[in-house]
């Protein structure tokens, strides 16, 4: 029998972090996907679709919880799902080498009065650590599809599709699981005395459970269902039962949901040989995660990725400097020499100059993010997360704040997302607030061009590396400073999973690099390609006509054409809107020992950051002919000191976070306030330490 | 490797329950069950939800430089735990 009409069938992934529920959900939609928002809280959700047997069947991915209690906005958020949608199928996702755990959940969500199938996920791990379920038995002692998957390896899809099919056709609900005589007539008595409305009624039991544990937001939430007599009732059931048994209820529930699950896999889980799944994870730990050698280790994988990414990149570098170089000789071509027209201009020295200058770095980008994945999907990050915690903790940030800071290397707007993993609002507000010192990718291109102007070959991946290692230094004292301040309080638990090592797919690596590659293209082609032109029209116009020079000239003064043409095109930039704009900011910067170029070029900075080289280029470009980063680099180490250059890295670094960072902070902090205290207070901050490391430099006689 | 047996800690236990001791004290390699979870609130909720649990097997796996975070062993899964949360977990005597 089928589920009749057209409609199509809803279904929901739940599960434990870490469960392989993403890679899971990927293996079923494929690409037919999106993310975004939960409506008023900041938890991503992710939607998708898959067609099977002509019917369209439509998933939430729902964030992944522990548990459905209410202490985190994502449990707040799967509650809520689970609680107010009804789906024709909820799959519950379960690691299957932790099995006791997983199911926790399950139980909950059996309370639910859903429908579910139970997916064994990861269980080639299990198998391999010597422990076998019986598949079949469990399902017939559950009373719902049970299924086995290897998520990351993309393995039973086609077995997943039917249990869901098999689910969704089944007339009724999951069994209400047995919690013992005394807590399971304590949740009658109380679900008795429910009148929950719509569908709301198939999860009277689980309300009633959570009326009787006394959680107050489910009271709130269905405050128009639930009577005052049913809450008195629940707290009369709970003191009752606290005293039979001598617990609080809090355990005494979860103990039993607990001894529910336990009593179930001691009927299907054998044991066969105690061979152990981890040796090999534990050899790589005795180095990777050993409490002396630990830290030292991590700090040369972190100079390994960053030499990497600068000298391997600069291969194919030189192949997107080349390409730029023939398309924008061909484009030049299609006017006559010497030709002054504003288009040709606006295409060579605008487009093809401003986009090229940020696209050149791809390759930098890519590998980088090639390899904080490869770091992330081996698992090795959880243990990095573990090494750091101490000293994570002794300035106010969390273990897990390591995870975003090192997404912030990226970008800092999926960090400052990833920040929701952290429970504690303190916790997340502070490393929402630093992030922005994490040098993202697209700073990379300004340290690819500057760094290489600056410092001599040798010196350039430890400056790279310095660079980097400033800014997670200053994070670390500006989190102290604000836990002691404006966010001084109690800190967040620290209880952290830490999976087996597992070899990274090619399938996962390739999907994370293509996104990210493709939202740095997409931001070239957008925001870069717009801001470009807005900076070519600021440079150009208003337009010179008497040069100086020129009037040097006819007094006599001797000059080759090219003296001619730079002074010349100097001038004109000198009278451009922005060229003015620069000037006028001039004395603001001065102190740092920036000249009005480099502060026309950080306007744009703003924008993007990696607006300022291409704004750079289009400053000298109007007094060069080729907009190649190597003349811009000479150009540079010609006009600047190593000092000047250095305290332009330090400004860079820390000031003014980028447009979409400033917006993201005001979406995930939930207030302009946070948000204008990152843009002002790192602001001021690089203002006073590029100030004070120019003039203490000069002081001893550098630059 | 010998882990600083915290005297003062397991004294100040001893008044409620004499035999059992904080999941602190344990060397690597150790396994004990554990015998109470203290704390309260979100907190406690959040260790019993990951599974520790009265009468579950702990086994002490790693400690830090400086005696936390810990990293322990608990039905298959490992996890890593602050000072702060390890001192909550009380277990029982060898087994």
């Amino acid at each position: 029998m089928s589920t009749t009409s057209d409609l199509p069938i809803k279904i929901a992934l739940a599960g434990n972090p870490n469960a392989g529920k993403t890679s899971l959900f990927n293996v079923l939609t494929g690409s037919r996907q999106h993310v975004g928002n939960y409506p008023g809280v900041t938890v991503e959700q992710r939607w998708g679709h898959y067609k099977a047997k002509g019917k369209r069947v439509d998933v939430v991915d729902l964030p992944g919880t522990y548990s459905l209690t209410s202490f985190s906005p994502e449990e707040r958020v799967a509650r809520d799902e689970l609680l107010h949608t009804q789906h024709d199928v909820v799959v519950v996702v379960a690691d299957s080498t932790a099995l006791k755990r997983s199911l926790m959940l399950l139980v909950q969500i059996m309370q639910l009065g859903a429908k579910p199938v139970l997916c064994l996920n990861m269980i080639d791990e299990a198998n391999a650590s010597g422990q076998r379920i019986d598949t079949k038995r469990l399902e017939e002692e559950l009373g719902f599809p049970v299924v086995e998957t290897i998520g990351h390896k993309g393995k039973g899809r086609d077995d997943l599709i039917a249990a869901v099919f098999r689910a969704s056709e089944a007339n009724t609900v999951a069994p209400i699981p047995n919690l013992g005589a005394d807590l399971d007539s304590a949740i009658e008595t109380i679900s008795a005395t429910l009148e929950l409305s719509g569908t709301l009624p198939r999860t009277k039991a689980w309300v009633a459970t959570r009326l009787l544990v006394g959680d107050e937001k489910i009271t709130e939430e269905l405050a128009g269902d639930i009577k005052k007599e049913t809450v008195t009732l629940a707290k009369d059931e709970a003191a009752r039962l606290e005293k039979s048994t001598d617990q609080d209820i809090s355990l005494l529930v979860t103990e039993r949901y607990f001894a529910f699950v336990d009593d179930i896999l001691g009927k299907v889980v054998t044991t066969a040989s105690r061979s152990d799944a981890r040796a090999s994870s534990e050899r790589i730990d005795s180095v990777l995660a050993n409490p002396t050698f630990g830290l030292p280790v991590f700090g040369i994988i972190m100079l390994g990725i960053f030499w990497v990414t600068f000298t391997l990149g600069e291969i194919p570098m030189g192949w997107i400097e080349s390409g730029q170089g023939l398309l924008s000789d061909w484009v030049s071509g299609l006017w006559p020499a010497g030709s002054e027209s504003a288009l040709r201009s606006l295409l060579v020295d605008g487009i093809i100059a401003g986009v090229g200058g940020v696209v050149v770095f791809l390759p930098n980008i890519v590998l980088l993010f090639f390899l904080l994945a490869l770091l992330e999907d081996s698992g090795y990050m959880a243990r990095a997360a573990y090494l750091m915690d101490q000293v994570m903790h002794r300035f106010g940030l969390h273990g897990k704040s390591f995870v975003p800071m090192m997404t912030g290397f990226g970008c800092s707007i999926p960090g400052i997302m990833a920040t929701r993993t952290l429970e504690n609002e303190r916790d997340r507000l502070t490393t929402m607030l630093v992030l922005p010192l994490m040098s993202c990718g697209a700073r990379l291109p300004i340290w690819m061009l500057l760094i290489p102007a600056f410092f001599a070959p040798e010196w350039r991946a430890f400056a790279l590396w310095g660079i980097y290692s400033i800014g997670i230094l200053l994070a670390f004292v500006l989190a102290l400073g604000l836990r002691k301040t404006v966010l001084a309080g109690e800190a967040a638990p620290f209880v952290m999973e830490l999976p087996p090592y597992r070899m990274p797919t090619y399938q996962a690596l390739l999907k994370k690099i293509t996104e990210r590659a493709w939202i740095y293209l997409r931001k070239a082609g957008t925001v870069i390609l717009a801001v470009s032109i807005v900076l070519w029209v600021m440079s150009t116009y208003p337009k010179k006509d008497a040069f100086e020079v020129d009037a040097q000239l006819a007094q006599g003064i001797e000059m080759t054409d090219e003296e001619v043409d730079q002074a010349r095109s100097g001038e004109a930039l000198r009278y451009s809107a922005a060229g003015r704009l620069g000037i006028a900011i001039e004395p603001l910067i001065k102190p740092m020992g920036f000249d009005w170029k480099l502060g026309t070029s950080m306007i744009g900075a703003f924008a993007a950051k990696e607006v300022f080289v291409a704004n750079l280029g289009i400053v000298y470009s109007m007094g060069e002919t080729s907009e190649d980063s190597e003349d811009l680099r000479n150009q540079l180490s010609r006009d600047y000191s190593p000092l000047v250059g250095f305290s332009l890295m330090l400004f860079l670094l820390i000031a003014a976070p980028c447009m979409a960072t400033f917006a993201v902070t005001r979406r995930e902090s939930g207030s302009w306030r946070w948000a204008f205290l990152q843009l002002g207070g790192l602001t001021f901050v690089a203002f006073l330490l590029s100030t004070t490391v120019y003039q203490v430099g000069r002081l001893f006689g550098a630059g | 490797m010998t882990f600083k047996f915290d005297l003062q800690y397991v004294m100040t236990d001893s008044s409620k329950s004499p035999s059992l001791q904080s999941l602190l004290s344990l060397a690597p390699g150790e396994r004990r069950r554990i015998g109470e979870v203290r704390g309260q609130g979100s907190i406690r909720q959040r260790l019993l939800d990951m599974g520790l649990l009265p009468k579950q097997f702990i086994r002490m796996e790693r400690v830090a430089l400086g005696g936390a975070p810990v990293w322990v062993e608990l039905n298959g899964s490992h996890l890593a735990l602050r000072r702060e949360e390890a001192e909550m977990i009380l277990v029982g005597e060898e087994v």
